[in-house]
C-alpha cells in the first residue's frame, strides 16, 4: 500500500539525503539512497518500477570495477586479481551517487508532469510562462498533425525515396511560417475580451458520470460514439445527444455535419474556410439546433454523447455554454464526450472534472467492454 | 457565418502576449519534433540521434528568431519544449528536459549580440549539436562526479598505447566533436535560411501578394 505523505514532507526528504551526499563519504552517501528508496517504497513506487533500467545498472557495475582496476595502485588482490582498493571504493562510491540521483530524478520527473507543473509555476511567480505552458500543451495535438501532413506532402506518399531536398526545403518553410501565424492568433485571442463563463455545471445536483474519449483530429472519436451508441441501444439503454461527423472530398475533410443520436435527424454545421488551413465557417443555427438537440437528449435518454469537445469549448464557446445551461434535473445519468487531445484539462475546468478520461477503445476491446459496462451500471 | 480561427487579428495583440505566444508556439513545435521524431529515432538506437534533433531544435529557434528577434524567445521557447517533453510516454525524461533547456540557453547565448546574423546562427547551431553530442558525459560528471572523467582518461590513454600512439584517441575525440559542431553549424545555417524566407513569406501574405 502506498502513504499519502504531504509533498514538503517528501521535498524535505528528499533535499536532506542530497545534503547528506555532499560529503562525498562513502557510508553517508548509501544512507542517503536507502533513505530514499525507503521514501519512495511508501510515496511512490511507480518511481521505482522506473528505475529498472538493466543498461544503466550494467554499465553503472562496469564502471566501479574499471575503477578498481585503472585507477589507482593495485594493492588488494579479489578473486584472484589485482585490483586498487582506493580505486574500487571510488567507484562503488560513484555508482552509488549515481543510483541515489537517478531514483530521485525519477521521482522528480513524475512531479514535472502535466498539471503538477502549471500549478508549481503559478505558485512561484511564473504566470506567463505558465499560461503559455497551457498554450502549448493545447496546440501539441494540432502542431503534431501539422508535422504529418507536412512530412505528407514532402514525400508526396511515395515514401523517403519519393523526397525532393526543393520541396522539403519549400515545406518546412509553409510549416515555419504556420507555426508563426499561429502565434499570432494565439496573441490576438488572448487580446480578446474573456468568453464570460456560466457558473460550474448545474448538472451537479444529480449523480452524473462524465467520460471523457480523448483523440486528435481524425483518430476516430465521432465513430467511437456512434458505435457506442449503437451497442448501448442494442443493450436496451436509451442514448440521445449529438455527432459531429466529418465531410470528406476525398482525403481531405472539408466540413462537418450535425447527426440528433434520439432522432437520427442530420443537418450541415461547417465547411471549410476559404484560405486553406485557416480553419472551418460554422452556420449559426447549426449551435442552436445542436442546442436543442442536446436539451432533447439530456431530458429524454440516459446517456448522453457529445461529439467534438475542442478548443472552442476550452475556450468556452461552442457546445460548451448548452452544456452548462443543461437542467440540473434531466434524466441523463452518464455522459460520454468525444474530446480533443489537449483540451481536456481546460474544458474540465469550465465544465467540472471528468469522472474518467481514457484513449479512444479499440472496437470489440476488453477496455471497449469494461465502459459498456460500467456506463450500463452507471446509467441504470 | 462565423468564422473561428481567423488569421489577421483586428487589432494587433500586445508585443508581451506576443512574445509568449511565439515561445509557446515555436517550443511546442519543438517539443512535438523531440516527442515524435525524437522517440522514433531514439527507437531506432542511431548514432549522432542527440546531435541531429538538437541541430533541428537549434535551426527551428534560428528560424523562430528571424520571425520575431525579442531577446529571451529561444530560452523561453526551450523551456516549453523541456516540458512539453515531460509529456513522452514512460522512461525517466529528466536528462533530455536538462537538455533542451541548456541547447535553448545556448541558442540565446550565442544569438544574443545579434539575433538575424549569419554567424551567430552557425554558432548557435554548433553550440547546440555539441552540447548534445557530450550531453551524456555532463550527465554522468553530474551523477558519478569527476573521478568517472579521470576513468575515461585512463581509458583514453591505454587505448592510445595499445595502438602504438598515446596521444590518438585525443584525436579521434577531437575530430568527432569537430563532426558535431559542423553538423549543428549546417542545422543553425538551415534554420537562418528557412527563418528569413518563412518571415518573407508572412510579409507577402500580409501585404495581399499571396493567397
Amino acid at each position: 500500500m502506498t502513504l499519502r505523505l504531504p509533498p514538503p514532507l517528501v521535498l524535505a526528504v528528499a533535499l536532506g539525503t542530497l545534503a547528506l551526499q555532499f560529503s562525498g563519504d562513502l557510508l553517508r552517501s548509501l544512507l542517503a539512497l536507502v533513505l530514499w528508496i525507503g521514501t519512495l517504497v511508501l510515496v511512490d513506487r511507480q518511481s521505482l518500477r522506473r528505475l529498472w533500467l538493466p543498461r544503466f545498472w550494467a554499465f553503472s557495475i562496469a564502471i566501479a570495477l574499471g575503477s578498481g582496476l585503472l585507477l589507482g595502485e593495485r594493492d588488494t588482490v579479489w578473486l584472484g586479481l589485482a585490483i586498487s582498493g582506493k580505486g574500487l571504493r571510488a567507484g562503488v562510491l560513484m555508482v552509488v551517487r549515481g543510483a541515489y540521483l537517478f531514483a530521485l530524478a525519477s521521482w522528480g520527473s513524475r512531479q514535472l508532469t502535466g498539471t503538477g507543473m502549471r500549478r508549481l509555476l503559478r505558485r512561484i511567480g511564473l504566470i506567463r510562462f505558465g499560461e503559455a505552458l497551457e498554450v502549448a500543451f493545447g496546440l501539441l495535438p494540432e502542431l503534431a498533425t501539422t508535422l504529418r501532413r507536412a512530412g505528407g506532402e514532402v514525400s508526396g506518399g511515395r515514401g523517403l525515396r519519393g523526397v525532393r531536398p526543393g520541396h522539403f526545403y519549400q515545406t518546412a518553410v509553409q510549416v515555419v511560417a504556420q507555426t508563426g501565424l499561429l502565434a499570432i492568433r494565439v496573441a490576438s485571442e488572448k487580446a480578446r475580451p474573456a468568453v464570460e463563463t456560466p457558473p460550474p455545471a448545474p448538472a451537479a445536483s444529480r449523480i452524473l458520470w462524465r467520460i471523457a474519449l480523448i483523440g486528435e483530429r481524425g483518430e476516430g472519436k465521432t465513430s467511437t460514439l456512434q458505435r457506442l451508441g449503437e451497442r448501448l441501444r442494442e443493450q436496451g439503454v436509451t442514448v440521445g445527444g449529438i455527432l459531429q461527423p466529418g465531410v470528406h472530398e476525398g482525403d481531405q475533410r472539408v466540413g462537418y455535419g450535425l447527426r440528433d443520436v434520439l432522432t437520427g435527424e442530420e443537418r450541415p454545421f461547417a465547411t471549410k474556410g476559404a484560405q486553406a488551413g485557416l480553419g472551418f465557417t460554422f452556420d449559426p443555427a447549426g449551435w442552436t439546433w445542436s442546442r436543442d438537440a442536446l436539451a432533447r437528449g439530456d431530458e429524454d435518454s440516459e446517456v448522453l454523447l457529445v461529439d467534438e469537445l475542442g478548443r472552442l469549448e476550452a475556450r468556452g464557446e461552442g457546445h460548451l455554454p448548452p452544456l452548462l445551461a443543461l437542467a440540473p434535473e434531466g434524466r441523463a445519468r452518464v455522459w460520454l464526450c468525444g474530446v480533443r487531445a489537449g483540451c481536456e484539462t481546460e474544458i474540465a475546468q469550465r465544465l467540472g472534472p471528468w469522472d474518467r478520461l481514457q484513449p479512444l477503445p479499440a472496437p470489440g476491446s476488453a477496455e471497449e467492454e469494461e465502459l459498456l459496462q460500467e456506463v450500463r451500471r452507471r446509467a441504470g | 457565418m462565423i468564422t473561428v480561427q481567423a488569421s489577421a487579428p483586428a487589432a494587433p495583440p500586445a508585443a508581451r502576449d506576443l512574445f509568449w505566444a511565439h515561445a509557446a508556439a515555436f517550443g511546442a513545435f519543438w517539443g512535438t519534433l523531440e516527442i515524435t521524431l525524437g522517440s522514433f529515432l531514439h527507437t531506432l538506437r542511431l548514432p549522432f540521434t542527440g546531435a541531429l534533433l538538437a541541430a533541428l531544435g537549434a535551426g527551428l529557434l534560428v528560424a523562430a528568431r528571424q520571425l520575431r528577434p525579442a531577446r529571451g524567445g529561444s530560452l523561453a521557447a526551450a523551456g516549453i519544449a523541456a516540458l512539453c517533453k515531460s509529456l513522452s510516454p514512460g522512461g525517466v525524461i529528466f536528462g533530455p528536459m536538462v537538455g533542451i533547456l541548456l541547447e535553448g540557453a545556448l541558442v540565446e547565448l550565442a544569438l544574443l549580440p545579434a539575433p538575424r546574423a549569419r554567424l551567430g546562427a552557425a554558432v548557435a547551431g554548433a553550440l547546440a549539436a555539441l552540447m548534445a553530442g557530450t550531453q551524456k558525459f555532463v550527465v554522468q560528471f553530474l551523477f558519478y562526479g569527476g573521478t568517472l572523467f579521470e576513468l575515461y582518461v585512463a581509458l583514453l590513454r591505454r587505448a592510445g598505447e595499445w595502438l602504438g600512439a598515446p596521444d590518438s584517441g585525443f584525436w579521434i575525440v577531437a575530430a568527432l566533436l569537430g563532426l558535431l559542431a559542423l553538423l549543428g553549424a549546417l542545422g543553425g545555417l538551415l534554420g537562418w535560411k528557412v527563418g528569413r524566407d518563412a518571415a518573407a513569406l508572412l510579409d507577402r501574405q500580409a501585404a495581399g501578394q499571396v493567397a
